[in-house]
């Protein structure tokens, strides 16, 4: 079930453990519906093409600087962004999802017309608490300028049956971030598996 | 006939002066001193941003007509000219907002006149800012005094004995100054210990941001760095809140909230 306004309004004042946060909300009119808008923050991770090698899911142990740089952009400010570039951004509020809530990214369909691709985890944890990566692709032949401060995407909040353990707790890897990460990939169970059955191959 | 090391030096200054993004910081740079500018080239060559400055600078561009710029050095320094100022921070504070509000002391120096200027938009938190900048300024000993008799009552709230053992004993000597009543912080210190960024009902960033600094002030170690980060992104939240209002107030005759 889509969690409405008022609902929404009563849980942002709830005690600190069970509260929905998000902050900085700049404007009451930022919750609207069933749905909070989230703004477009201040800080970006641009991809850069490597000179040394690819990406490994499974290692991920190279100098971060070799494919990635850090920027910051000022509220006012702008920043462009090349057909096909990928850029990770990040929302410009703080988050706290309560444990009984989980909770979808949505891309405006404004900037989805422009070519513009918000995010494609779009899932938010039960129990999540930081600002949110937003993965930005520009899917369209024109370069567009992004504007940090403008609200870029909606998130749609369902309630649970029972509420999930806490995110850390059930192997969340992204806890209280409030700028934007790089993938952490390499830090999946799973490869352990992967890396045994490699080595049981003939 | 120059030496070939000095066309060299020269042709350096000229390049690093090429590659200074504004022309207010290159006109500062320009009046310096030779042997001063190469300094102030090289820290704004390697700079890196303060990304915790953001309510820091707010304060200085409250304080001082004329711009002054951060620059990411490994301690800190000042030089002025008419045409504004250049404030060196160790970069590894960068990303503390307590720290950085140090740089307003900096400014002030020895001049009385911007010293209290500067205590009029630090209030209770400036002290715990000059303790957390290492800041070992001309007027700190008239400044810590004035405080410390002024908040005694406050003193665990204030961490009054750890910052003694930086400060010292009082002097006979204390600054004439009327220090504001303590915000309450209390809320903030209990959203840093648990993990979020501090705020108040309904999501809006505090509305005093001495109060978000002296909840940090209660904060060491680990736990400090931590919780530098959330500090920071309540002020700079509170900095955008006012901004919108501003906005809307000019545009929609409406406010925001």
């Amino acid at each position: 079930m889509v969690i409405g306004e008022d609902s929404l309004w009563q849980r942002m004042a709830l005690p600190l453990e069970d509260r929905l946060i998000v902050t900085p909300l700049l404007s009451r009119q930022q919750i609207r519906g069933g749905s909070i808008d989230v703004r477009l923050g201040t800080e970006f991770i641009l991809m850069k093409r490597s000179a040394r090698g690819p990406i490994d899911p499974m290692a991920m142990d190279q100098p971060f600087h070799d494919y990635q740089e850090r920027v910051r952009v000022e509220v006012g400010d702008k920043m462009i962004l090349h057909p096909n570039q990928l850029v990770l951004g990040v929302t410009l509020e703080f988050l706290q999802i309560p444990r009984d809530l989980l909770a979808y990214v949505i891309g405006r369909s404004s900037w989805g017309r422009l070519g513009l691709i918000v995010a494609t985890a779009v899932m938010v944890s039960p129990g999540y608490r930081g600002s949110l990566t937003l993965e930005l692709a520009n899917l369209g032949d024109t370069p567009v300028y992004l504007y940090p401060g403008t609200r870029v995407a909606q998130l749609v909040f369902h309630g649970l049956d029972e509420p999930a353990a806490a995110y850390p707790s059930s192997g969340g890897k992204y806890t209280g971030p409030i700028g934007p990460e790089f993938s952490k990939l390499a830090l999946d169970q799973d490869w352990d598996a992967i890396r045994l059955m490699a080595e049981r191959q003939p | 006939m120059h030496r070939w090391q000095e066309l060299s030096w020269n042709l350096w200054v000229e390049q690093r002066l090429s590659e200074i993004p504004t022309s207010s910081i290159r006109r500062i740079v320009e009046l310096l001193e030779p042997s001063i500018r190469t300094v102030w080239l090289n820290r704004l060559y390697q700079t890196i941003p303060a990304t915790a400055a953001v309510g820091v600078k707010h304060w200085l561009a409250q304080l001082s007509p004329t711009p002054i710029i951060l620059v990411g050095g490994l301690q800190w320094d000042m030089v002025q000219t008419a045409e504004g100022a250049l404030i060196a921070f160790p970069k590894a504070l960068g990303g503390d907002p307590l720290a950085m509000a140090g740089a307003i002391f900096v400014w002030a120096g020895h001049d009385l006149v911007r010293l209290k200027a500067a205590l009029g938009l630090a209030g209770a938190a400036a002290l715990p800012a000059i303790w957390s900048a290492g800041w070992v300024g001309p007027r700190n000993d008239e400044l810590w005094t004035s405080y410390a008799t002024h908040y005694r009552t406050h003193g665990q709230n204030l961490k009054i004995s750890e910052m003694t053992v930086w400060f010292g004993e009082m002097s006979s000597e204390a600054l004439d100054f009327s220090w504001p009543l303590l915000p309450a912080f209390e809320p903030y210190v209990a959203q840093l210990a648990y993990g979020v960024v501090p705020h108040d009902p309904g999501g809006r960033s505090p509305l005093s941001d001495v109060a978000v600094l002296l909840a940090l002030h209660q904060f060491d170690g680990q736990e400090r760095l931590r919780a530098a980060g959330l500090a920071h992104k309540a002020i700079e939240g509170r900095l955008l809140a006012n901004l919108w209002d501003q906005a809307a107030g000019h545009e929609e005759g409406g406010k925001t909230w």
